[in-house]
């Protein structure tokens, strides 16, 4: 045992690392007679010197590192809320966040970015497909159209009324002498629409005279599958008769 | 009506409230009494004559119509008895409308 009162005089300083021996030994002395718990032991046997010197130039490398990242361009002018006390978590939080998911960010872009590109391609190639099916149609419908116009009538898109091989033309509509012409020449051929097959017809109230319905059968005589015709309230006269 | 002739296919024919003459309306009839095709056949208030009715009721008996419609027309008790008659021999309607006669 040594005595506690037998203390170093300041002449005679012994080295740094005798204080350090005398501190573990004092230590050791707390836990005199008693077995000393293996985690304490683990822990002393772990924190070496070498250890003891990586931890303090990594503290440094973290300082330095923190230093740089608060004077760049982007925090330059900010406050250095991350160390400040006062500074509540939310600005803490918000300080930091751009560089945490700087790379992330980039990658949520670049896949943004990819997904947009097939989606406009996806469109490109349905406007491309449409813009033909349409031209077929829209061929149809120019030949309707100056046949019309030939007997200075407004001509209607009747043909696009087509639904499920059924045409319907309501009371709304006037079908004039050159829409039934029109419509005489234009049924010859409905290979261009949506709706190639013409089964039915019905025209209600649609102020036809005699020779306009005429030139209507006319037109619709030349379609085969030609299965039902419906009139209502137009005008049968001696041409349509015939 | 030639369109008749013409479309062999043709099932379904209806002339609903129009304007018709007398003459015209004799093709009609004529033409639709030629039809084998026809199946559904609706005439309403087409303002047909004794005549017209009676080659009607006549294209009746002998036809293969399912759906017949002539109502709204000036039928008398004559043309009624006439039009039962013919019922006897026809098989095939399922379907007559004789409102407002």
């Amino acid at each position: 045992m040594v005595s506690r009162s037998s203390k170093p005089s300041t002449a005679s300083l012994p080295p740094s690392d005798i204080f350090e021996k005398e501190e573990d030994r004092h230590e050791a002395m707390e836990y005199n007679g008693m077995e000393l718990p293996e985690e304490y032991l683990l822990a002393k046997l772990s924190f070496t010197s070498e250890h003891t010197r990586f931890f303090k130039t990594m503290r440094k490398d973290q300082e330095k590192k923190q230093e740089l990242r608060r004077n760049t361009e982007f925090n330059f002018a900010k406050p250095d809320t991350f160390n400040d006390s006062q500074a509540s978590v939310h600005d803490m939080v918000e300080s930091e966040a751009p560089y945490q998911d700087v790379d992330e960010g980039l990658g949520d872009i670049l896949d943004g970015f990819q997904q947009k590109t097939e989606f406009l391609k996806v469109v490109k190639y349905n406007n491309k497909n449409l813009g033909k099916e349409l031209t077929d149609s829209k061929r149809l419908h120019h030949a309707f159209v100056e046949s019309a116009i030939k007997y200075m009538d407004i001509p209607l898109p009747i043909l696009l009324k087509i639904k499920q091989g059924t045409l319907f033309v309501p009371s709304v509509y006037t079908i004039s002498e050159g829409v039934s012409v029109a419509f005489m020449q234009s049924l010859r051929s409905l290979e261009g629409l949506n709706e190639s097959k013409l089964y039915k017809a019905i025209f209600q109230k649609n102020k036809m005279n005699d020779m306009i319905f005429s030139n209507v059968l006319k037109g619709l005589r030349a379609r085969p599958e030609f299965v039902s015709l419906i009139s209502v309230s137009n005008d049968l006269g001696d041409h349509a008769a015939q | 009506m030639d369109f008749i002739k013409a479309m062999p296919t043709l099932m379904e024919l209806r002339l609903i409230n129009c304007k018709c003459n007398p003459r015209s309306m004799d093709k009609i009839i004529y033409s639709i009494n030629k039809s084998i095709s026809l199946k559904k056949l609706s005439l309403q208030n087409m303002q047909l004559s004794e005549r017209q009715i009676k080659v009607l009721i006549a294209f009746i008996k002998e036809s293969n119509l399912q759906h017949i419609d002539i109502s709204w027309n000036k039928l008398t008790s004559g043309h009624l008895a006439l039009l039962l008659q013919a019922l006897e021999f026809n098989t095939t309607v399922e379907y007559l409308d004789l409102s407002f006669i």
